[in-house]
């Protein structure tokens, strides 16, 4: 059995060590593993072919959407489904799905790592700034609280408080219950995205918890056991392979 | 309902001097005019700010004409609603990503120039030793940032960025053998039209070309690459040298230059989704 992790270096370069726990649990399990940086490689476009059983994307690169579209239209297995994916990385459609058939509510149109994102207290503010493409705006939580995140494993759903910052997606963060409202929220969006491995920001407000946004195949810095509980949801679906 | 007048609406770009006018250029009036001639009643537009959570399909039939980032937002939003949208928003997509679609046509069996990607320049410089170089942006159109770099030449150095400085991956391709003309089949559902082209074209009698009956081989080809990229109006381009050719971009809803008959044959292919669209839904309502 192959599983293929379509990875994204980042900047700073850095590997989340939870990931680098799973490669070797999985190795250990037997499993032929490949961790690919798409950007640091030359793909040569003739002869792309299907050369894993599984494959986990893992970056929000626009090569590695562009790998993994490729790979979808060839037949491969991929987690999260590539649909899925797209309709979570482009924020019109996710927040569409939310603010329609969401619970909830719910920045750049495809950004991620906050690149691009700002608060615009006036109409001036929005003048002063030049957004090429789409822009996607949502209303301002102000007093909100915004250090919960939510990460989904199939099932199983974690709360995780970290202070939110520029590179709160780097840091641990430390792991925090649930409400079943928030548990509720998180299953169901899920089954309205198709998202298997996916993480929630969410803001607490005066009327109760917002989702502000969805992120595929997040990085769980902060749950308990990550590494074993990825390592198992892999190997459960390899064998559905 | 079933008997009202069709609804159909096309969604385009603004006007340069002025965003939020639909810029409705002459294939679009030809086609909305035998559209209406068809009976059904036509809109367009371009969408300007929207309130996401109120789109909402009102018409029967959307065509994704324009594929700007925000208008294959939108289609992808109707779609999701339930509105029929030709060419459907990921079929358009994928066919503006040149890394995508170059590997799935070649997974096709289409004949592709030895094609590349990369994160950044300086990894193509090896392949600049087997001849000239075609480096291309992912999403480009319209032979913007296409640039010629010829046998063992430098491709440069870097990685492109987005608006955000967000990477964007770099597509390279070998310069195929022409011998001086292209052929461009144009396609609707499944009637194809072909025309042929001097290398590069650049007057607009050049663009118009002329109308040729393609061998059987290129509409095969043609064909092949809509299934692929899940198209259903679109354009190839081949490079033709003696026997041998190669397919080298495949348009979603290209223009149509130069083949007279396509307006009369897009409406007709709209109009006939439209009723299929009305089907669907009254299937879905049982």
């Amino acid at each position: 059995m192959k599983i293929s992790f379509i990875m994204e270096r980042g900047d700073p370069p850095r590997l989340n060590p939870i990931f680098a726990d799973v490669f070797g649990r999985l190795e250990r399990a037997g499993v032929n593993v490949a961790v690919r940086f798409p950007e640091e490689e030359l793909i040569r476009l003739n002869d792309l072919a299907i050369d894993a059983d599984l494959y986990c994307l893992k970056s929000d690169g626009e090569m590695a959407l562009s790998l993994a579209t490729v790979l979808d239209g060839m037949g491969a297995r991929i987690l999260n489904p590539l649909d899925a994916t797209l309709l979570a990385k482009d924020k019109v459609t996710a927040a569409y799905l939310l603010l329609t058939r969401g619970p909830l509510i719910l920045k750049p149109h495809r950004g991620y790592h906050g690149a691009g994102v700002r608060v615009a207290r006036s109409g001036a503010d929005l003048a002063s700034t030049n957004y090429p493409g789409v822009v996607f705006a949502q209303d301002y939580l102000e007093r909100a609280r915004v250090d919960l995140k939510v990460y989904a494993i199939g099932e199983q759903i974690f709360g995780v408080r970290k202070a939110f910052s520029r590179e709160s997606f780097l840091h641990e963060g430390e792991s925090a219950p649930l409400s079943n409202e928030i548990i509720g929220i998180a299953r169901r969006i899920g089954a309205i995205f198709g998202l298997e491995l996916f993480g929630l920001d969410i803001a607490e407000a005066g009327c109760g918890p917002r989702v502000v946004d969805v992120n595929y195949f997040p990085g769980y810095r902060g749950v308990p056991d990550a590494a074993r509980l990825l390592t198992d949801y892999f190997l459960r679906a390899l064998r559905c392979c | 309902m079933t008997h009202a007048k069709p609804r159909i609406l096309f969604l385009l770009s603004g006007e340069p001097a002025n965003p939020d006018r639909p810029q409705v250029s002459a294939l679009t009036a030809e086609v909305a005019a035998g559209l209406e001639r068809r009976g059904a009643s036509v809109d367009f537009l371009t969408p300007g700010a929207v309130e996401i959570a109120r789109l909402h399909p009102a018409h029967d039939l959307y065509v994704l004409k324009d594929k700007t980032p925000f208008n294959l937002s939108v289609a992808q939003v109707l779609a999701l609603a339930g509105a029929r949208v030709v060419n459907t928003a990921r079929a358009s997509a994928v066919a503006r990503d040149k890394v995508a679609a170059t590997a799935l046509i070649s997974a096709a069996g289409v004949p592709v120039p030895p094609s590349w990607t990369a994160g950044t320049a300086e990894r193509f410089a090896p392949l600049a030793k087997d001849g000239a170089l075609w480096l291309k942006p992912q999403r480009g159109s319209r032979g913007f940032g296409v640039r010629r770099i010829g046998r063992d030449g430098n491709p440069g150095a870097g990685r492109a960025l987005d608006a955000f400085g967000l990477p964007l991956p770099l597509f390279a391709q070998h310069e195929a053998p022409s011998d001086g003309t292209d052929l461009k089949l144009y396609v609707v559902g499944e009637r194809v039209w072909a025309l042929r082209r001097p290398y590069p074209a650049s007057t607009l009698k050049e663009k118009l070309g002329r109308v040729v009956t393609p061998a059987p081989e290129f509409v095969a080809a043609a064909l092949a690459c809509g299934r692929a990229l899940g198209l259903e109006l679109y354009g190839v381009d081949f490079l033709v040298s003696g026997d041998s050719y190669s397919v080298v971009d495949v348009n979603a809803f290209p223009g149509y230059k130069g083949a007279a008959a396509a307006p009369e044959a897009l409406a007709d292919y709209l109009f006939n989704c439209v009723r299929g669209a009305r089907t669907e839904a009254a299937e879905a309502l049982r």
